[in-house]
């Protein structure tokens, strides 16, 4: 290879050698480059853009073919066919024409050269202005008297004279342009007059085929072209690229990047093309429309795109422009398959902000609406909300906003006094024995205490709980007896009737019947309570328990026999037969020990220090103590009411901003599930000690939280809701922070719903209906009871036989009456509804926010203006009491003291409709004037019949035949009448009227399957 | 399988690798070393190298070690390691044959002869550049940037990894005190790096590879660098999972491994175990470390008295007294590394002198 002696011949590397590497590294590297390019240029979004281009194209085509078939076929014809005919008499004209035009385009030309003459003229003004201003003007400005006559300058007065010769050149340029201007219209005028019929036929033609040529011209915005192509070539696609990067930022939401707040940027419309577009409801993915423009991302929406973005709901990377960077999550294990195959999808673990699965996004209106306790139109996540409520997930796991909200269960303080040692055992041991509807979980014998060592631990400490309750519970005794007897028979339809389905459940009557319901399920509250105490506790639920939701409802004492005959007659024999056992001492002994060992006071503990201690015990005193460590470990005290533990805190770990937990700070053990939040929530509400499995624990470190049983779709609203409780911070304008009528409103809700008024009533806080013709109507009205207005599951034939909606209650009603009502509401507006609305015992300061909220709710003065005597006299008194005899509102509203009929109250008309002398002092004009115009939109389900439909007045004689005037009379002498029979002050007691309460009917008979409880049915299925 | 698997898991643990790492350094540099220097030698450690890990890659937890973006590079650049050890070996097994036989070395030959820059050096360049850039661009494409998501200062990487050069001195964190391991030491390596040169005085070897005339140069920097920073950075990189503990190359990386460290002072083996002063600790902390700090000076300051009257005495005569006292303490803190870590090993020993009132520790 090498020479000896070097000359310029002689070389280290052959030349052929190293062209040769040359160009081969070259090509490589040309390769490579090109590859480099072409992988930068080919992203995943250029993809999703061309096909959803095409299938806009695609779209649009269909939609000029439908337009087209649209046409008036004929009339385009006959339009063109008169634009020919047009078009060939014009031509007679011809010549005129053209000799015509030749002169306009003088004229124009003319009036061009003219406009450029003045404009030049008028810049040499400009000029002279300035500096005849500049020489004349300071002084003045700088306060220097220029007296009249006072001669100017030399150089003031040249400049004066150059600008007035320059302003007549101007005056005389622009006088001139303007004739020009004059000629040149004239003659266009001339030249339209001759073109008149051709043109009106054209512009006629052009507004027929106007739809299509506008889908036409939209075509063209989604036809790739050539010229489009080359313009999205790679390097060429810096300028105006066809396919771009779509983004949306949003100031006012900040993405914690942990050492900095940045604006949140979401560029998921760079594929979801159409997210915000009507139209494509029914693409492919990505291409589809939002399901819920109306309320989500529409332009009119309250959410719109540019506002909200997509990720502070969806969560996810809204940065990446990937399908798998992005951190789609799937929502279930099929499509997760699906996405691996079609997407190669895999896990991003870095990622913390993963997409929420879509079945539990709605809990992510939470991170804005955190006021609130429910969201306007999240019925889902209303109910997910409802639900944690109803099971009590804040008795033990702290929650924020939830603190103000009373212990889910009944207080044990006078346990004594109701139930027995034996009861509470087996209750205990397995509530689902007693009643598979039971709210109470439960905490004994599940998963992780199967071995036969911790079996026996469990019943010590069941035994050991049951003893030290009832040995803390005050003596109790009820003061009232009811009357011997009472007809089981009579209690049933007393109990269908009069209200009580509301809040409990009966497996009598299964429609409305639910786990977790407001108040405890009474199927089997016969092998319960005894006939003492319930007598007692229906007549006045305080009397044991001071601070009870449980209202009374004014029951005479034959209802109370008789209810209590019914509700007594509810047993469940299994559950009876069942034995409580004995506890063994000397587990109870060595458990107590346990739980000693690690008591601080005995610390440092030795075995044998523990055991002479024990030793040293007496049995009461090993109960106790036992009993004490027991409920605190379990946490018992979270929902009840017990003696010495009112204030401790709950025993779970507080849920306030659980959906932001990391997952690697969730314990999985050795369970082979999905390593997500989702999917932990999920075998947690499934099987909540299931994570124990295959783990060494010691005795007091299992996991303790209880067994609800939950089933799937409540499991799915409950991570729906937790996910919901994060800790992201978004501030105003962003978040929804109420305004103080807002506040006020939602202060007056937490105490409707501390006292269920919505299981009675539509309140429409956690439904709200939706527009008629909506897609999801149908699912959400069906869901409508779930949420709220319960009973009316057992009135849905005819509403207005049930609780009346209170949906405009708030415009409907004067404030001090609502207060009067909620103070004693004994005295019935509809006397034959047999539902009661109860005696709450509510505390005037939560009357006055239930108060407040109606009259906030009903954009109402409040405190409301002064009641005034109603306006009305003369003609109009004539004309409205013409009214009200025509229209017969006397045939359902009686006029002041009658006493019903037993036919009234068994269903006739009069039994339904309020005696409208009580109208004065309860109702608002306003809401009188609208009932009138349309009674179903205030009153649903109302048997009112609308007299004004659409307007049209029924009395055209009366008023003129105006609907207005005419309803405006009658809702003023609607309130006279009243006024009158008060003597100027509302009515406000029933005077004579008799006491005839409407009789009760018979309830409907159903079968009831005696199906035996079923135990731990998903305590088996145990992963 | 697992037997195999087992008994390789087994040999990468730290104490076995780094002492088969030093037998493996014996045997090459000096009974083999002429069998080494042959291309065959060079071929089949390298076909070998990609047999391993192409085999290993059937396991799960070896491919996603090796295949992370980050690794990738690392375990390429063992392939060159190689190479690059091998060709100055073969080169001073050369020379060393042409010196024995009273021949010019090869390079001295070459000298001789003169080359043009253009285009024998340029042109040359020019295509190894294009050749290097076609290979970044392979590697832009094919290995995605790994990249992760903002820092969170609550949810850090588990384990956290300096970068791959660093590795070396993360490894000796586990055996060293921080200001020794992570301010000290890296900054004697660069001293030490500097004052070669100067302590130098053998004036054989210039500008060509060899090996009997610099035995003790070669061998004591390639001790360092292979076995003291390499093999390190292959432990740290490859070997050390979540919490740093060890994880063999076919053991799944679990979070919950639980590794029992129990390491003891020199003082408490002292007082503690062999029950002196009653088996209690003094209360002052010099008599209580007394023992660590008379060794850890003994060390220093004897250590090269003694070995410049024993067994280096011949430097101590070619070198002159600076000189040679500069490179024995630089020796001999090179040489604490290995003796600490082998203390480790097998006594447990956590700290020779503990004086945790001043956060002083060695």
């Amino acid at each position: 290879m090498a020479s000896k002696n070097a000359s310029p011949d002689d070389k280290f590397y052959k030349s052929q050698t190293l062209l040769k590497a040359f160009g081969i590294s070259s090509v490589i590297m040309l390769v490579f480059t090109l590859w480099m390019i072409l992988d930068d240029f080919g992203r995943e979004w250029k993809k999703y853009q061309l096909e959803f281009f095409n299938y806009r194209k695609n779209k649009i085509e269909k939609q000029i073919e439908e337009a087209k078939q649209g046409l008036d076929e004929g009339k385009v014809k006959e339009t063109q066919a008169r634009l020919t005919e047009l078009e060939a008499s014009s031509k007679d004209k011809a010549g005129q024409l053209k000799t015509l035009q030749k002169e306009l385009i003088k004229l124009k030309t003319a009036r061009i050269n003219k406009v450029d003459k003045y404009q030049a003229a008028k810049g040499i003004y400009d000029v002279r202005k300035y500096e005849y201003e500049n020489v004349y003007g300071h002084k003045v400005a700088h306060g220097e008297k220029i007296e009249e006559g006072t001669r100017l300058s030399k150089k003031e007065q040249d400049a004066r004279e150059k600008l007035n010769k320059e302003w007549d050149k101007v005056k005389g340029l622009s006088d001139s342009a303007n004739a020009a201007q004059i000629a040149e219209d004239a003659k266009t005028a001339e030249i339209a007059q001759i073109n008149l019929e051709k043109d009106a036929a054209e512009k006629e033609l052009k507004k027929l085929q106007a739809n299509v040529d506008r889908l036409v011209a939209a075509k063209s915005n989604s036809e790739i072209t050539i010229s489009k192509l080359l313009r999205s070539a790679p390097i060429l696609d810096l300028a105006n690229p066809v396919f771009k990067v779509q983004q949306t930022v949003i100031p006012t939401i900040r993405d914690d990047v942990f050492f900095a707040q940045v604006q949140k940027v979401d560029r998921c419309t760079t594929c979801h093309l159409a997210i915000d577009t009507p139209g494509f409801e029914d693409a492919p993915q990505p291409y589809r429309t939002h399901p819920n423009l109306d309320l989500m991302l529409g332009a009119t929406s309250p959410h719109p795109t540019e506002k909200v973005g997509c990720t502070v709901c969806h969560s996810g990377r809204g940065a990446s422009v990937d399908f798998v960077r992005s951190a789609h999550t799937p929502r279930n294990e099929e499509q997760k398959k699906e996405w691996q195959k079609k997407y190669g999808w895999h896990e991003m673990h870095h990622v913390i902000e993963k997409m929420i699965p879509l079945q539990y996004v709605e809990g992510q209106c939470r991170v804005c609406h955190k006021q609130t306790e429910y969201v306007p139109a999240a019925q889902k996540l209303n109910k997910s909300v409802q639900l944690a409520r109803n099971a009590g997930c804040y008795g033990c796991h702290r929650i924020e906003g939830w603190d103000h909200i009373r212990k889910p269960a009944p207080s044990l303080k006078k346990v004594k006094g109701k139930l027995n040692h034996d009861w509470i055992v087996r209750w205990v041991r397995n509530p689902k024995s007693f009643n598979d509807h039971a709210r109470m979980p439960a905490q004994f014998h599940q998963g992780n205490t199967e071995s036969a060592e911790y079996t026996g631990y469990q019943e010590a400490e069941l035994f050991a709980i049951a003893d030290y309750i009832l040995s803390l519970s005050e003596d109790y005794k009820p003061s009232y007896t009811a009357p011997a007897g009472g007809n089981a028979e009579r209690g049933r339809n007393l109990f269908y009737a009069v209200g009580c389905l509301g809040c409990h459940g009966m497996d009598e009557f299964p429609e409305g019947r639910r786990r977790f319901g407001a108040a405890p399920d009474l199927s089997t509250i016969g092998s319960k309570v005894n006939r003492e105490w319930l007598g007692q506790w229906l007549k006045n639920p305080r009397h044991y328990w001071k601070d009870t939701a449980m209202p009374a409802l004014r029951l005479s004492d034959t209802e109370i026999s008789d209810l209590s005959a019914y509700l007594l007659s509810k047993k469940n024999t299994q559950f009876e037969k069942l034995e409580a056992g004995e506890p063994d001492f000397e587990v109870q002994k060595k458990v107590l020990s346990l739980y000693l060992m690690r008591d601080p006071k005995m610390a440092p503990a030795t075995t044998e220090k523990v055991h002479q201690f024990v030793e040293g015990l007496s049995k009461k005193e090993v109960i106790e103590r036992l009993g004490v460590n027991a409920i605190t470990r379990y946490g018992c005290y979270g929902c009840h009411e017990i003696k010495g533990m009112e204030t401790m805190p709950g025993s779970g770990v507080e849920l306030s901003e659980h959906g932001s937990k990391l997952v690697n700070k969730f314990d999985f053990g050795y369970l082979d599930i999905e390593k997500s939040v989702a999917s932990w929530l999920h075998q947690k509400f499934q099987a909540t000690r299931s994570f124990d499995k295959g783990v060494v624990k010691e005795y007091l470190d299992l996991l303790r939280m209880p067994n609800y049983y939950f089933d799937e779709g409540e499991r799915n609203q409950l991570v729906t809701f937790i996910l919901g409780l994060t800790a992201q911070k978004i501030g105003p304008p962003s978040a929804k922070i109420l305004d103080a009528k807002e506040a006020e409103i939602e202060e007056g809700s937490r105490v409707i719903h501390q006292y269920n008024c919505q299981g009675c009533h539509m309140v429409e806080q956690m439904y709200r209906p939706l527009p008629e013709g909506h897609p999801d109507f149908e699912k959400h009205e069906k869901e409508k009871w779930e949420l709220e207005g319960r009973i009316l599951t057992y009135f849905s034939e005819d509403e207005s036989k049930g609780p009346p909606p209170l949906s405009s209650e708030g415009s409907r009603v004067r404030s001090e009456w609502v207060h009067n009502f909620l103070s004693n509401p004994s005295w019935k507006l509809r006397r034959g509804i047999q539902v009661r609305m109860p005696s709450y015992n509510m505390k005037n300061d939560e009357q006055n926010r239930v108060v407040t909220h109606w009259a906030r709710q009903g954009n109402l003065e409040f405190p409301n203006a002064p009641l005034e005597a109603p306006e009305i006299s003369g003609q109009r008194l004539e004309a409205a009491k013409a009214l009200w005899n025509k229209l017969q509102c006397g045939n359902c509203h009686t006029v002041g003291q009658y006493n019903l009929t037993q036919d009234d109250l068994e269903g006739g008309s009069k039994g339904y409709a309020p005696d409208i002398t009580r109208s004065y002092g309860r109702l608002n004009k306003d809401w009188i004037v609208k009932l009138l115009k349309n009674p179903q939109s205030m009153v649903p389900g109302t048997r009112m019949p609308g007299f004004w439909p659409e307007g049209t007045s029924p009395a055209p004689e009366v008023l003129g035949g105006d609907s207005e005037k005419q309803i405006d009379a009658l809702a003023d002498y609607v309130l006279l009448l009243g006024y009158q029979k008060g003597g100027g002050k509302p009515v406000t007691m029933p005077g004579d009227l008799n006491r005839l309460e409407p009789v009760i009917s018979p309830a409907p008979k159903a079968e009831v399957s005696q199906e035996p409880a079923k135990e731990n049915e998903n305590a088996e299925k145990d992963a | 399988m697992s037997f195999i698997t087992d008994f390789i898991n087994f040999l990468c643990r730290p104490a076995i690798l780094f002492t088969l790492s030093c037998v493996a350094f014996y045997l090459v540099l000096f009974p083999f070393r002429e069998k080494f220097a042959k291309k065959s030698a060079l071929y089949t450690i390298l076909v070998s190298m990609a047999v391993f890990i192409l085999v290993s890659m059937l396991n799960p937890t070896f491919r996603d070690v090796v295949t992370k973006a980050d690794n990738v590079p690392i375990v390429l650049m063992l392939f060159l390691l190689a190479f690059f050890c091998w060709l100055p070996l073969n080169k001073a097994v050369k020379n060393d044959k042409l010196i024995a036989e009273g021949k010019d070395v090869e390079n001295k030959q070459e000298a001789k002869e003169l080359v043009f820059t253009w285009p024998d050096l340029i042109f040359s360049e020019f295509i190894c550049a294009i050749i290097v850039w076609s290979a970044l661009l392979i590697w832009a494409i094919t290995i995605r940037a790994p990249l992760e998501e903002p820092a969170n200062p609550v949810e850090t990487p588990n384990p956290s990894k300096a970068p791959w050069y660093f590795l070396g001195l993360q490894e000796m964190l586990v055996y060293f005190d921080p200001w020794l391991a992570g301010v000290v030491f890296p900054t004697l390596i660069v001293v030490g790096l500097i004052v070669l040169p100067y302590i130098d005085v053998n004036p054989k070897g210039n500008g060509y590879y060899c090996f009997k005339e610099r035995k003790f140069a070669i061998t004591t920097y390639l001790f360092g660098f292979l076995i003291l920073w390499i093999v390190l950075i292959v432990l740290g990189t490859f070997l050390r999972g979540p919490n740093w503990n060890f994880y063999g190359p076919y053991e799944v990386w679990d979070l919950h491994k639980l590794e029992a460290l129990r390491n003891v002072n020199l003082s408490e083996y002292i007082f503690r175990y062999a029950g002196l002063n009653g088996g209690k600790l003094p209360d002052f902390w010099l008599f209580r470390e007394l023992v660590g700090i008379v060794l850890v000076i003994g060390y220093m300051v004897a250590g090269p008295i003694l070995l410049a009257k024993t067994v280096m005495k011949g430097f101590l005569e070619k070198m002159g007294k600076p000189r040679f006292y500069i490179m024995v303490t630089i020796l001999l803190l090179m040489a604490s590394l290995p003796i600490k870590m082998i203390l480790r090993w097998t006594i447990n020993l956590k700290y020779i002198v503990a004086i945790p009132e001043y956060f002083f520790n060695i």
